[in-house]
């Protein structure tokens, strides 16, 4: 056997398993960032516990009573509190959301935009998380489909009306509105890296229970 | 008898009229910070911040003149940013969007209100933050201002323990929801694993090629 063939001999098996490897680890990736998403969903109830001091990050966890227009008791949430959990039943995703958005919280759950309505006033509530971890199957919401806020206070449910894709730079989505209703967003089109584009669904109160 | 009575309650008039106009009696509200949020220019967005943070940080009378003193400075230099390009002040712009709705028989419309941000510049935004800033020395907060890029900043107060009260974004409203932290070497797996199959493949075709040139 020549020289070249031993070589040739030696090098095809770890050719051949750098090819295998590469597709493996790379059909592993997106069933990896679900088991990500799993897990972040299983130990969020330890992660809620941490929250209140997460690295150099402190928030005051204050709950201040109210009551609306209508009569109805409602509870205001500091910022960083967690104060609902999300359900929509038809992507199996059950998740804490949390009042206002940073980093640290779009770790541990879905983050409440800070300019929006506290949940059970009338106006637009906006929810987001991350595209590769809670809102993983945002997409694959249908209109109809239904999708739970349950507070200390009461539990709230919508119904999917519509989804879009939206500019990051595009405010319009998350302002405030005179009707009811609530926005979920999350990144459209790249699981591997930050996208301009964002994915809204877009759904309507149809039923607010308050617990008074 | 009757003097001194007179003369007492004359006195007594007196002193109430001037203690009157020597002590500040605008006792600011929450609500009235709000209004003067709203009546200074500033988005909806913005505006429901405000509310969401005093819903449940509450301060004394005095602190809530000091921050409507400073919301009413800020609607000064939005009154100049609006004359500059729209020839009216926020008040009139807003007159009109409301005499629009009443004629039309539509809705109150606050368009112009985003129309005005964005004629405003990063020095307009810093000058507002800025604002911000003192307000928050004025009532023993620290407020901080990082830029994140032109006419995008995070604004974040602090109360003086050091605890988060608020972290806002200022400018571009959107949250980026692409990766997380924990999952961010996801890009560096899949460029790993790409570069092990183009390797895998290249090395391959390098073989074949020479077994190829040792069989001629």
């Amino acid at each position: 056997m020549s020289k070249k063939n031993k070589t040739a001999l030696i090098a095809t098996p770890f050719a051949v398993l750098a090819i295998c490897a590469g597709i493996i680890g790379g059909a592993a990736v997106i069933p990896a960032q679900k088991l990500s998403k799993t897990a972040g969903i299983i130990f969020s109830a330890e992660a809620e516990a941490d929250h209140e001091k997460i690295g150099e990050i402190k928030y005051v966890e204050k709950e201040v009573e109210a009551v609306l227009d209508d009569g109805n008791k409602i509870v205001y949430p500091s910022f960083g509190m967690q104060y609902a959990t999300l359900t929509i039943n038809s992507i199996d995703l059950e998740a804490p959301v949390f009042f206002g958005s940073t980093e640290d919280l779009l770790q541990q759950g879905v983050c409440q935009y800070i300019g929006s309505v506290v949940i059970g006033e009338t106006g637009n509530v906006v929810l987001d998380a991350h595209c590769n971890t809670f809102f993983l199957n945002l997409g694959d919401v249908k209109a109809g489909d239904e999708i739970v806020l349950e507070t200390s206070y009461g539990k709230f449910t919508y119904k999917m009306k519509e989804s879009t894709i939206f500019k990051e730079t595009n405010n319009a989505l998350i302002s405030p509105t005179k009707d009811d209703r609530l926005t979920l967003y999350t990144c459209y089109g790249n699981l591997l890296g930050p996208t301009e584009d964002r994915l809204a669904v877009i759904c309507e109160l149809v039923e607010k229970e308050f617990y008074n | 008898m009757k003097k001194t009575f007179k003369r007492i309650a004359a006195v007594l008039a007196a002193a109430t009229v001037i203690g009157t106009a020597s002590v500040n009696v605008s006792a600011a509200t929450a609500d009235d910070v709000v209004a003067a949020a709203r009546a200074a220019g500033f988005l909806e967005e913005y505006v429901q911040t405000l509310q969401n943070y005093l819903n449940v940080t509450k301060f004394n009378s005095a602190q809530y003149d000091i921050l409507v003193e400073k919301f009413s400075s800020v609607g000064e230099e939005m009154d100049e940013i609006a004359m500059r390009y729209f020839g009216k002040t926020v008040a009139e712009m807003k007159g009109e969007a409301e005499k629009d709705a009443e004629k039309n028989g539509t809705e109150f419309d606050d368009s112009f209100l985003s129309d005005l941000a964005d004629k405003m510049t990063n020095d307009n935004m810093l000058d507002i933050l800025d604002e911000m800033v003192d307000a928050g020395k004025e009532l023993g907060l620290d407020v901080t201002v990082e830029k994140k890029a032109e006419k995008n900043f995070i604004l974040t107060i602090k109360d003086k323990d050091g605890n988060v009260q608020l972290v806002t974004p200022v400018g571009k409203l959107v949250d980026r929801t692409g990766v997380s932290d924990t999952t961010e070497n996801s890009s560096a797996v899949a460029a790993a694993c790409a570069g092990a199959v183009v390797l895998g493949i290249t090395g391959a075709g390098v073989l074949v090629l020479r077994l190829r040139k040792n069989e001629e």
